[in-house]
């Protein structure tokens, strides 16, 4: 088939400027194809039915020989049923460690529905972008910008979304924003670089000095971490699976072993104290701190992945 | 090759990334197959022909992707033109020149992504760009080798079925 490169070049352009809500739709309809990939290995085999009076009618050594194969059956069904109520209790665990910890005091049953989801198709095809595929969609209650988790872990956002399948956008795509906040780490204290500039004794990347932390101090620390310790900025993904956090204020001292967590949301859609990862680079850019994170969680691993879907 | 045997490809290439080669990756950086049959496809075809197959195969990546649809589709329809201007002026049946227009095209392609992602979204940084479009083309280029061979002799398996007297 041959088409002139002009027409080609033009279609791509329109595809691209096209309304993103129709285009999106189709995309993940067509992606419902993907569903048997969750299938892919688990396959149980039909038992296998017998009457009584059949049995009684077969010969000695034929008995001995649909024992033997019954036997063997039974065994790999209940291999296949061990590993099935193993994969239950690990979904179970990951719900239950969710509404464990009831971050910054949000009660999640109250004010969250929790969807479970299969992932379907676990990386991304494009080397740029970062994201997976779930069993999920508008017939299940879903809704583009839903928070996507993992336990206690933030792992994205709904980005796009079909009849029962939905596209999660990971922490680390160029894409993703959010709010986020950094805290110290429950030992470590901070300085204040208003009241001390930026020495060679208190440089990022530096631990702060312990005698000052307000539990040296006597002062009350409410979760081990004192409220103005803590910073917020913007959280974004540069597809290394790493992400950024922009735009934080200098006003605090952040350190390398900092960590970050999900910002209370106006929106009521993320909950905060949701762990992102830890600080481990620290570049200074203006009047604000540019901070390269180490994502909590690997993303290649998740199996199923919570998203919440929040009460109105 | 037909431009149903290109697409069989390509969509063998996608479910194969999809279920196993993100497991190459290192330290966010994996190989982009699908490329090397791009490259492959404008190299051996003639511009006219080639086109339409790397558009199609673009727009597929597009649907499995989290990319914007089209996006793909225009970036290997540019690399094509790319690499066809490229061919025109190259030795091209020496493989270490393949293997370097490869590599050349790879790059642009990429790095012509990370940029689009940087006007669109204002991440990943410059030099983030300049490193992983590298990084990338680098390991395409290293692992990819393997496939333009299977490539090659899947073309002249094909080749010689259709010369034998039937």
């Amino acid at each position: 088939m041959k088409l002139p490169p002009l027409i080609l070049l033009i279609i791509s352009i329109i595809i691209i400027i096209a309304p993103l809500q129709c285009l999106n739709k189709t995309e993940l309809t067509v992606l419902t194809l993907a569903r048997p990939f969750t299938y892919f290995y688990a396959k149980t085999p039909s038992p296998d039915t017998i009457t009584l009076e059949a049995y009684q009618s077969l010969k000695e050594r034929d008995k001995l020989k649909f024992l033997e194969q019954k036997t063997n059956e039974l065994t790999s069904e209940i291999i296949l049923l061990k590993n099935e109520n193993l994969a239950l209790v690990n979904k179970l665990k990951s719900v239950s460690d969710f509404r464990q910890i009831a971050p910054s005091g949000i009660n999640i049953k109250e004010n969250y529905h929790i969807v479970l989801a299969e992932v379907i198709i676990k990386s991304d095809v494009s080397a740029w972008r970062r994201s997976f595929l779930v069993n999920r969609g508008y017939n299940d209650g879903l809704q583009a910008g839903f928070t996507v988790v993992s336990g206690k872990y933030l792992v994205g956002k709904v980005s796009d979304i079909g009849p029962s399948t939905s596209r999660v956008q990971l922490i680390t795509d160029p894409a993703f924003r959010s709010q986020v906040m950094i805290l110290p780490p429950l030992e470590a204290t901070v300085t204040d670089t208003a009241s001390a500039p930026l020495t060679g004794a208190n440089l990022p990347g530096k631990k702060a000095d312990k005698k000052n932390t307000p539990a040296a101090e006597g002062k009350p620390r409410p979760n081990g971490r004192e409220r103005q310790q803590v910073c917020f900025g913007v959280l974004a993904g540069i597809s290394f699976n790493r992400s950024i956090v922009k735009w934080v204020s200098r006003e605090l001292q952040v350190s390398n072993d900092w960590d970050v967590f999900s910002a209370p949301d106006p929106n009521a859609i993320t909950p905060s104290g949701l762990i992102v990862g830890t600080v481990d680079k620290i570049s200074i850019d203006g009047y604000f701190y540019t901070l390269g994170i180490n994502p909590a969680i690997d993303f290649y691993n998740l199996n199923s992945v919570l998203i919440l879907v929040p009460k109105k | 090759m037909k431009n149903s045997i290109f697409i069989i490809l390509a969509l063998a290439l996608i479910f194969l990334e999809t279920i196993f080669f993100y497991k190459l990756e290192i330290s966010g950086v994996r190989p982009d197959f699908l490329f090397v049959l791009i490259f492959f496809i404008a190299f051996n075809t003639p511009m006219e022909k080639s086109i339409f197959p790397v558009w199609l195969i673009g727009l597929f990546k597009d649907v499995i992707s989290q990319s914007g649809l089209g996006t793909n589709a225009l970036l290997y329809l540019v690399s094509v033109l790319v690499i066809s201007l490229l061919k025109e002026v190259v030795f091209k049946d020496d493989t270490g020149i393949q293997v370097v227009v490869l590599f050349l095209s790879a790059w642009f392609c990429h790095f012509l992504n990370g940029l689009g992602l940087l006007l669109f979204y204002g991440t990943p940084p410059f030099g983030y760009i300049v490193l992983k479009s590298f990084t990338t083309s680098l390991y395409t280029v290293l692992l990819g080798g393997l496939l333009l061979i299977a490539f090659y002799r899947i073309q002249w398996h094909i080749r010689w079925r259709a010369s034998q007297p039937r």
